[in-house]
């Protein structure tokens, strides 16, 4: 662009208030420009053939993010079933014997995610612009409370974080965009409740959407969700003191772990959500009961 | 998921009932048909109360018919074989009820020999507006090996009303069998009709649960039966309620019961006492539930160690209610006796 044709189409603006637009919209551009650019597999960083950087590239900065346990989302307000399965089943005070009954726990929690949420999860991921038709279907089919308000609460806490934090750095993806009128409809209370698209914000489906907008790979993102998941449960198990710190960690760092996690991806990868179902229905029945617990640390 | 098969009356496992009112309130089958191995038995109707005036509180009297029929769902030999796929259709007509019922649990064989085939069980319904449905058959008992999938879909008008339990149990626990099939997989859903025209639908609930792979039993942990009571419609609403308060009325779980120490002299009413007995079967019977309004719909989903104790539960809880043994009669009753 040659100054002269610049500084002309410049002195034609006269109003003021659609300069500061121009402004407003180019500098979008531009970060969506510079997104872009930080996220284009042919384009590494410049530092790609510094001895400070292996061949690979360094691990994904999104993802290191987004697995943090610190991410605030309140995921350690809930023990996932765990406080009401002790209730319903004392663990044994044998070590031995109560060493065995975490991971039963732990391979239930997670199939029981796996086979409800998974499906909706990796739809969300695949096409993000049916966020909101995944997100009301999953409501019809998470009929206990408890659940729901986890599920919930999880989700809008990371649409508010996508919203305030990590959506400045992540460009216009279409998943983007489905978050931002996601968000959009989310805030319009609706009057009537025979809406058909009345939005929840269910934590599957928005994961889903932030890690696709974030440039994590489906196979990433499914993975971590189901860690997190498995990070929150181990977590609550420490504060339960059904085990201490070191023997979760070993939990956590284990081959079973990940070999649990794998076999649970493989086997629902290509379950549609018409398919998804509950997998362990006795984890519907403790987790419903968990309102009835005298008392309690958790709020699942 | 639309059929794979075309529809043709002369399918095997077919069947449709549409049942209508004639004036002033006689119910009448306009269709029941049914092709083996399914069949369709009707049997004595529970009389309403002719509208006047000592009517229990429920929907308009206007609309109640005078009479309730009651089906029985057959198969021949008590059970579906491999492969078997019953498909019935259920078309209630404004102001109708019915309830639909078994005579004993739907046994699911294995093939003799090969991998199972899928034996499977569809519904569709369709309520009107002011009519109501009540299904209430004996648990499905899936065998050692078997494979199963069953669909219940219910579309229900404003105004209309359905009530349905779904239950499943180990198998043929006299065998040694425990949660031994290849897969069982089950999917109900209530939607609503709405709008001018009722040409609007949309899904109130979805609930479906699937069994396979490896472990099914240690998944089921030391259960006998698990099962789901689905309840939509005014005809429903006091069952709903009195299910979701009782749920609410459960001692708590790790609380101290400092009533048991020297309340003993304390009266109790009726109620209570009923609520204390029953307290105690649950306790013996190992049973475990919860129950919540949830989307316009009430949702109870029990377990137990045996099917016997499951039958002892609901029975006591559907009996104290009343309701459906008022509404529906006592054939609605029969699978709990």
């Amino acid at each position: 662009m040659s100054t002269p044709s610049y500084v002309s189409s410049m002195s034609s603006i006269t109003d003021e208030k659609t300069v500061t637009e121009e402004i407003a919209r180019l500098e979008i551009q531009l970060t969506a420009a510079r997104a872009q650019l930080n996220h284009s597999p042919s384009s590494p960083p410049a530092s790609d053939s510094h001895p400070a950087f292996p061949p690979n590239g360094l691990p994904s900065h999104a993802l290191l993010l987004l697995s943090d346990s610190a991410l605030p989302l309140g995921s350690f307000a809930f023990s996932n079933g765990l406080e009401s399965y002790l209730a319903h089943h004392p663990f044994p005070a044998n070590p031995k014997a109560a060493s065995e009954a975490f991971p039963h726990f732990l391979t239930l929690a997670l199939t029981t995610l796996a086979t409800t949420t998974l499906p909706y999860l990796l739809a969300a991921h695949r096409s993000p612009k049916r966020l909101p038709e995944l997100d009301a279907t999953l409501d019809a089919c998470t009929l206990c409370p408890v659940a729901r308000r986890a599920s919930v609460a999880q989700g809008k806490a990371l649409l508010t974080l996508w919203e305030r934090a990590l959506r400045t750095g992540a460009g216009d993806s279409p998943a983007a965009l489905a978050l931002a009128q996601f968000s959009l409809e989310m805030r319009k209370t609706p009057l009537h409740c025979d809406n058909d698209d009345e939005l929840s914000g269910h934590f599957a489906p928005i994961w889903a959407a932030v890690t696709c907008a974030m440039g994590i790979t489906l196979h990433e993102s499914t993975y971590t969700f189901l860690f997190n998941h498995a990070k929150a449960v181990v977590s609550a198990a420490v504060r339960a003191s059904v085990m201490g710190p070191y023997a979760a960690q070993g939990v956590l760092a284990s081959g079973w772990l990940r070999g649990q996690i794998e076999d649970l991806m493989a086997k629902n990868w290509d379950v549609g959500i018409d398919d998804a179902a509950q997998g362990v229905p006795m984890c519907d029945l403790w987790l419903g009961r968990h309102e009835l617990l005298y008392s309690r640390i958790f709020n699942s | 998921m639309p059929s794979p098969f075309p529809p043709t009356s002369s399918h095997p496992g077919q069947g449709s009932i549409h049942l209508t009112l004639l004036p002033p309130s006689t119910p009448a089958f306009s269709t029941l048909t049914y092709t083996y191995p399914l069949k369709l038995l009707p049997s004595r109707p529970h009389r309403l109360p002719a509208p006047g005036p000592p009517r229990p509180p429920g929907p308009d009297a206007s609309h109640s018919p005078a009479s309730v029929p009651l089906l029985f769902l057959l198969t021949y030999g008590g059970g579906l074989v491999a492969g078997d796929r019953i498909d019935l259709s259920v078309r209630l007509d404004p102001g109708t009820r019915l309830t639909l019922t078994t005579q004993g649990s739907t046994k699911i064989f294995k093939p003799s020999t090969g991998p199972p085939p899928t034996t499977r069980q569809d519904l569709g319904v369709r309520v009107s507006s002011h009519a109501a449905l009540w299904i209430a058959p004996d648990p499905v008992q899936p065998f050692a090996g078997s494979l199963y999938a069953q669909k219940q879909i219910f579309h229900v008008e404003s105004g209309g009303s359905v009530g349905f339990v779904d239950w499943v149990n180990e198998g043929r626990k006299a065998r040694g069998e425990s949660w031994a099939f290849e897969g069982w997989r089950g999917r109900n859903e209530i939607w609503e009709i709405y709008g001018e025209g009722l040409q609007k639908k949309r899904m109130l609930v979805r609930d479906a649960v699937v069994l396979d792979g490896k472990g099914i039993q240690g998944r089921m942990d030391a259960m006998g039966v698990f099962g789901t009571v689905l309840l939509r419609g005014p005809l429903f609403r006091a069952l709903a309620d009195f299910f979701v308060e009782e749920f609410q009325a459960l001692p708590r779980i790790g609380g101290r019961d400092w009533a048991s120490t020297n309340d003993a002299v304390q009266e109790l009413t009726a109620k209570e006492e009923w609520r204390k007995k029953r307290l105690l079967r649950e306790k013996e019977d190992g049973v475990l539930w919860t129950a919540c309004h949830v989307r316009g719909c009430t949702v109870v989903k029990f377990a137990a160690k045996e099917v016997e104790g499951a039958k002892q539960w609901l029975g006591s809880m559907l009996r104290e209610e009343g309701s459906v043994g008022q509404e529906f009669g006592d054939g609605g009753l029969m699978f709990v006796r």
